[in-house]
């Protein structure tokens, strides 16, 4: 059975070079999913494109030898000028199953996937100063964080 | 338990600070800057980690002691026997390594993922930093501190 969490992939010694791929691939797609949903949430007068591409190349991949892999990231613009940054910003992380970084303006906020690993997504937003109090992201948060 | 709060207050303030520049360093293309930040981050999470940890041992131990006073005070013997082998007024509780600690307040058997299963978890890893084994894998301190608070209302006196 796969560790549910990276807490048990960091501490079980039966990690395999699959595994550490297969969750590669997993975080790939899921921050391409997340990408899509927020592009199509995005209100009139936004517009979206892929970002300059940032590395994974985490401490459990160089371990068992998968390979960097690129990750894109994703620019909203408002009337053609680029005021939120989505940054991938690490899978293994302990107490999330991965962080995007979102980025607007001089405001940092962290989107937090709470699913256990294979599980579908359960993203959360926290403000970096407000780190306690993660609210589930949905369209709701979303409109509010560009409008605000 | 109760002065988490204060220990995870200038973690959150410190590692904000750090996610500051750390988005500097990334705007202006300065990736030696921003592995220097990451470095750094990686460090802060585990120190803290490793005393919010001890936050936890310390509430284990009270449990574990309340359970040996409640337990070895019982007149019956079924519910007495074994316990009486233990001195709850010992600092150190000694006999009791921390493993059966957390045996006599948390189910073993309580599966994957579970309360026990998670304690001896995070106790492998504050293991492995207390030990000079540190980890390069960020520690989301806000997230295992509610996880303590879980773990916490599952002790069973």
């Amino acid at each position: 059975m796969d560790a549910q969490t990276v807490l048990e992939e960091l501490t079980e010694d039966d990690l395999t070079v699959e595994h550490v791929r297969r969750r590669v691939d997993d975080w790939a797609d899921r921050t391409e999913q997340f990408y899509t949903t927020v592009e199509e949430w995005l209100p009139a007068g936004w517009t979206a494109r892929r970002g300059a591409h940032g590395i994974m190349n985490e401490e459990l991949m160089r371990k068992v030898g998968v390979p960097a892999r690129d990750l894109p990231t994703l620019d909203l613009l408002h009337d053609g000028m680029a005021e939120v940054n989505l940054r991938p910003y690490g899978l293994w992380i302990i107490g999330t199953n991965g962080r995007i970084n979102l980025v607007k303006g001089h405001d940092i906020y962290l989107i937090l996937d709470y699913a256990k690993t294979f599980e579908p997504p359960n993203w959360h937003i926290a403000a970096a100063t407000e780190r306690q109090t993660s609210r589930p992201f949905d369209r709701g948060q979303f409109d509010a964080l560009l409008a605000a | 338990m109760r002065s988490l709060p204060q220990i995870v207050a200038p973690y959150e303030e410190i590692d904000r600070g750090f996610d500051s520049d750390l988005q500097v360093a990334l705007t202006i293309g300065d990736q030696a800057g921003a592995h220097r930040i990451d470095q750094k981050q990686l460090l802060n999470d585990q120190a803290y980690f490793v005393l919010c940890r001890g936050q936890l041992e310390a509430e284990i131990d009270e449990a574990c002691r309340t359970a040996i006073v409640r337990r070895g005070a019982d007149r019956n013997w079924e519910m007495r026997r074994g316990f009486d082998f233990y001195d709850p007024n010992d600092p150190r509780l000694s006999g009791l390594p921390f493993d059966r600690r957390v045996a006599i307040v948390l189910d073993r058997n309580g599966g994957r993922g579970g309360p026990w299963a998670t304690v001896m978890s995070y106790y492998a890893m504050r293991n492995k930093v207390a030990h000079g084994n540190l980890v390069a894998t960020r520690i989301d301190v806000a997230r295992v501190v509610q996880d303590l608070f879980v773990i916490q209302g599952a002790l069973t006196r």
